[in-house]
């Protein structure tokens, strides 16, 4: 039985030829599908972006320092790093009122 | 862009009216509600139940294909009986206690402050031991 | 009854807010959920921002990289090794996979239209006040709170206890009367049914209990 998130998961339709090792893996193996990194953070009631895959890497670059802050030490490898102007993003503030301003910038 | 537009037109839209709606109809008013509850007036059940029924043929007529069925995990039941207990009680649906304050019931912005505290307590306890499974990853 | 409508005007405008939300905004109306996602405010927005940032064929390509990268040389998929070569290896065996429902959007809503959709309902209950008259701005509940719940001073934890299990109670259900009650039933959704069964049988319950007993 697929992963019940299935119809609704935006990766899931894009998981064809050489992909379909990610179903393999994952969404069509009943014993492996709530493993997938997606259907776990989506249980733990996380948004969840388009680019994480099943085993926890993200597609693209991450650019998002708040959620670099708080993902595991073995964290996020860009797997293809993006060339937009986007990519570059400072580190993450830390003193408490610079924390406040950047919450304020988002 | 166009449909940035049309989602937060249609949201402005429909949420105006359902304001709109559910004030006319009686749910922010307290004795109304509890008419209903108590079976004493079925005006609004009957205005609820009647939206369903006309919802679902419209549904039927003007939005193509079936959901994806969610699954009944085992936060549904007692998540409900929570929420139908916190609406006898301060008569708001997360909705009402916003009509109620649109007309003009300030306290309704205490209920208000509860909901928020209650929903941000139940993520945490969510994330941390439940893990609800609420069918669905990308929405 | 009190100047409010009649029950099939109600019903027609409810249903009219619920099939229209669907149809303009492609996803179903839910009030619990815009307040879930508005007070996570700061991790919706970043997941927008990071959706955003992609492009399709960006994306693509990024995914076939991040499949060499998690399992090593592309293999052909497993059950397309089983299969007969007349099979195509781009579509999976129809048979052998279950196939995806009728499409859906694949990303909620932007957090800031909810927080819109939540403003809009509160303006949307001014006008309606002030053009029936019933607009009154007040500190207490009305009369019929005070003879069936609670008078005076209690009122102030009553109101809050009952937001807490308010905002508990429709995130650990999944949905409120709008999500679960108007758009989950009118879908057959069988956890909407059962869950706007019993949120309403135990609001009956409660105030009966109010009006009898307390």
């Amino acid at each position: 039985m697929t992963c019940t998130h299935a119809d609704t998961c935006p990766i899931f339709p894009k998981l064809k030829g050489s992909l379909l090792q990610w179903r393999d893996a994952y969404c069509d193996d009943e014993a492996a599908y709530p493993t997938c990194q997606r259907f776990k953070d989506a249980a733990a009631g996380k948004p969840v972006p388009i680019n994480l895959l099943p085993n926890g890497t993200y597609v693209g670059a991450w650019k998002d320092d708040t959620r670099a802050a708080s993902s595991p030490a073995e964290s996020r490898p860009a797997v293809l790093a993006s060339t937009s102007e986007e990519t570059a993003t400072s580190a993450p503030p830390t003193s408490l009122l610079g924390r406040i301003l950047a919450w304020f910038r988002k | 862009m166009t449909s940035n537009l049309r989602t937060h037109g249609g949201v402005a839209l429909f949420g105006l009216m359902l304001g709109f709606s559910v004030s006319m109809i009686g749910f922010g008013d307290f004795a109304q509600l509890n008419a209903m509850f108590t079976f004493q007036d079925l005006r609004m059940f009957l205005a609820f139940a009647g939206a369903v029924a006309l919802a679902a043929v419209g549904y039927a007529i003007f939005v193509p294909g079936r959901p994806a069925r969610r699954p009944i995990h085992r936060g549904v039941v007692p998540g409900a009986v929570l929420f139908g207990t916190g609406w006898a009680l301060s008569g708001g649906c997360p909705a009402i206690p916003l009509v109620q304050l649109g007309t003009g019931y300030l306290p309704a912005a205490v209920t208000l402050s509860g909901m928020a505290l209650g929903m941000v307590l139940f993520r945490s306890a969510n994330a941390r031991w439940f893990q609800l499974d609420r069918g669905s990853c990308g929405l | 009854m009190s100047g409010y409508w009649p029950w099939w005007q109600g019903a027609i405008a409810l249903a009219t807010v619920t099939v229209g939300y669907q149809v303009v905004v492609g996803r179903s109306i839910g009030i619990s959920g815009a307040w879930e996602r508005v007070l996570n405010w700061r991790e919706e927005r970043a997941v927008e921002r990071a959706n955003a940032s992609l492009d399709d064929d960006e994306f693509e390509a990024a995914m076939a990289a991040a499949t060499a990268a998690a399992f090593g040389d592309p293999q052909p998929p497993l059950l397309a090794r089983n299969s007969p070569s007349t099979v195509s290896l781009d579509e999976p065996a129809p048979a052998q996979r279950t196939p995806r429902r009728a499409e859906a959007p694949t990303t909620p809503a932007p957090v800031a239209s909810q927080a819109l959709l939540l403003v809009s309902v509160l303006i949307g209950a001014v006008l309606a006040a002030v053009s029936s008259g019933r607009f009154d701005v007040r500190a207490d509940m009305g009369p019929a709170f005070s003879d069936l719940v609670v008078d005076g001073p209690l009122m102030w934890p009553v109101l809050f206890g009952g937001g807490i299990l308010v905002g508990i109670g429709t995130r650990m259900a999944g949905g409120c009367s709008s999500g679960h009650g108007l758009s989950g039933c009118s879908r057959f959704q069988p956890v909407s049914l059962v869950a706007t069964a019993v949120f309403f049988g135990t609001g009956v319950v409660v105030s009966t209990l109010l009006w009898k007993v307390i």
